[in-house]
């Protein structure tokens, strides 16, 4: 889009500094009752035989008195000089207006740009459909892909363009996005049309409308288990109205059971748009590849997403980080002795299903190599690949817990309380099951000091 | 990296995405710290909040007003 470029520029900065800058959609300041709307129409009334605005539309940038008092304007397209001599009119009135009032401008506070807005979940007029109930929202970009020899192609005031969006899900389509039992999963239709819909469009430049039902002739996304986490793979077609994409999908995510959300989400579409609808921009141009990516804004920054957990467990119970601090030793002669249990149930063909957080989901070791630490796991029909150094703690909790055998040996017993309290959760029920002594000498190893 | 940026100039249709290669067209179409640079500005994203706290600051309001919302889709 232009006008990040135009924001973009220090010298655009440097002006606008002075005023509280605000983005809105124009066509519900237009055309929906609000107090942005009333202030909007205010400010539209006073700027009456200044701004000549289109037929359709008053987008552009509007400078105003928090009364919405004209102070400049200008309809649709903004460059960086006509920014600039905008800004430069505005600031000679507002001056004039706040000596007549003897204002004393305060510092604007600084703000990041929280696209998620807040506790309301995303805003209706940024693509919310959830609100309060959204449980993960996602960023949607999207840019041209290189053509034709150029890394950015296309004309020279849209090069390197991309256009981005948000999404959001409930806690339901939220789990949607799991395999099922384990395995390979088709994402539910709806779910999917809904992302597809919204989304897989060529916005590049500027909106555009979302596909019709109708349009839709291709639309399926599978998810499964893979090593690390899930991955999706998928295609789309789509044609109406003379433009059209066609394009496959691919994507990776992790999902922590214990928070129940997406740590990391990275699901990319790529493929060919054609044709152009009357407000993107494409005009006549032919053919070319286009890229469509959903991801959480800023998982690569933060440790946690910005998003709420509402989702239900799968996890039969939530396991939280112990307090107390194990020693290193401590820790690893008991990871070797849960393999070397799970070696000998391989041994005598017991396997043992238990939720594995990365999957979201219930899977189960089928062979280990005693020296290398490579697992081969299977999980709802289909198999993949792991490292036991890669599973956690609350892995081995989950499965030491799983593995005791009926006959509840002690070393079995012993071990899962262990890993239960070593997560932070309390184990009494599975230390009763102990000798005094042993039992003793576990619950002293988590003694707080 | 470097093997990545040369081969985008060979690039003449849509990449075959796989596990390998999708951290990397991931990067490609994310938008970048100098993509960003524009939200420098501390964009309000409300009209009438936005004025509420121009007023309390005694500031004129800039308003960008896109059809689509401008910190978003446009």
């Amino acid at each position: 889009m232009l006008g990040r470029r135009v924001w973009a520029d220090d010298d655009v900065q440097a002006l606008a500094k002075n005023f509280l800058c605000v983005g809105d959609e124009i066509w519900f300041l237009d055309n929906v009752d609000s107090p942005g709307s009333k202030l909007w129409k205010t400010f539209v009334k006073n700027a009456a035989g200044k701004i000549e605005f289109g037929g359709s539309t008053k987008q552009g940038v509007y400078a105003m008195t928090p009364d919405g008092e004209f102070l400049a304007g200008h309809f649709a397209r903004h460059e960086k000089a006509e920014t600039l001599q905008l800004m430069r009119d505005a600031l000679k009135r507002w001056t004039e207006i706040a000596a007549k009032n003897s204002y004393k401008p305060k510092p604007i506070p600084s703000k990041a740009l929280n696209r998620t807005w807040g506790a309301d979940g995303l805003a209706r007029n940024a693509g919310g459909d959830a609100g309060a109930k959204a449980a993960t929202i996602l960023q949607v970009v999207v840019r041209d892909l290189p053509f034709k020899g150029e890394r950015q192609p296309g004309p020279a005031s849209f090069k390197g363009a991309f256009n981005q969006t948000w999404l959001d899900l409930t806690a339901q389509e939220t789990q949607d996005l799991l395999p099922k039992g384990g395995g390979r999963t088709v994402v539910p239709d709806a779910l999917f049309r809904k992302l597809a819909k919204d989304a897989l469009l060529d916005f590049v430049r500027g909106q555009t409308p979302p596909w019709s039902d109708a349009a839709i002739q291709k639309a399926q996304l599978v998810v499964e288990p893979a090593p690390g986490g899930l991955r999706y793979t998928g295609e789309f077609k789509a044609q109406e109205g003379g433009r059209g994409f066609d394009a496959k999908l691919h994507g990776k995510a992790v999902w922590d059971a214990g928070a129940n959300r997406f740590r990391l989400f990275e699901l990319l579409a790529v493929g060919t748009r054609s044709g152009s609808t009357s407000v993107n921009f494409r005009f006549q141009e032919p053919p070319s590849p286009l890229a469509v990516a959903f991801l959480i804004e800023d998982q690569y920054d933060k440790p946690a997403p910005k998003i709420r957990s509402e989702a239900p467990s799968i996890l039969a119970a939530p396991a939280v980080e112990s307090k107390a601090v194990l020693a290193p030793d401590l820790l690893r002669e008991r990871d070797q002795k849960l393999r070397a249990l799970v070696e000998a149930d391989l041994k005598a063909g017991r396997k043992t299903p238990f939720v594995v957080s990365v999957i979201g989901t219930s899977a189960e070791i089928v062979s280990l190599d005693p020296k290398g630490g490579a697992v081969k796991m299977a999980s709802g029909g289909s198999s993949f690949d792991f490292l036991w150094a890669d599973l956690s703690l609350k892995d081995k909790r989950n499965l030491a817990l799983a593995r005791v055998r009926p006959a509840k040996p002690a070393e079995d017993v012993a071990l899962a309380a262990f890993y239960e309290m070593a997560v932070g959760n309390p184990a009494e029920s599975l230390l009763r099951g102990l000798p005094a002594a042993e039992s003793d000498a576990l619950r002293a190893l988590f003694k707080k000091p | 990296m470097l093997l990545f940026l040369a081969s985008l100039l060979l690039q003449d249709g849509p990449p075959v995405l796989d596990d390998k290669n999708l951290k990397q067209w991931m990067e490609f179409v994310v938008p970048s710290a100098e993509d960003a640079a524009w939200e420098r500005l501390g964009w309000r994203v409300e009209l009438a909040s936005a004025a509420a706290e121009a007023k309390a600051l005694q500031r004129p309001v800039l308003l960008w007003a896109m059809n689509g919302h401008p910190c978003g889709l446009t």
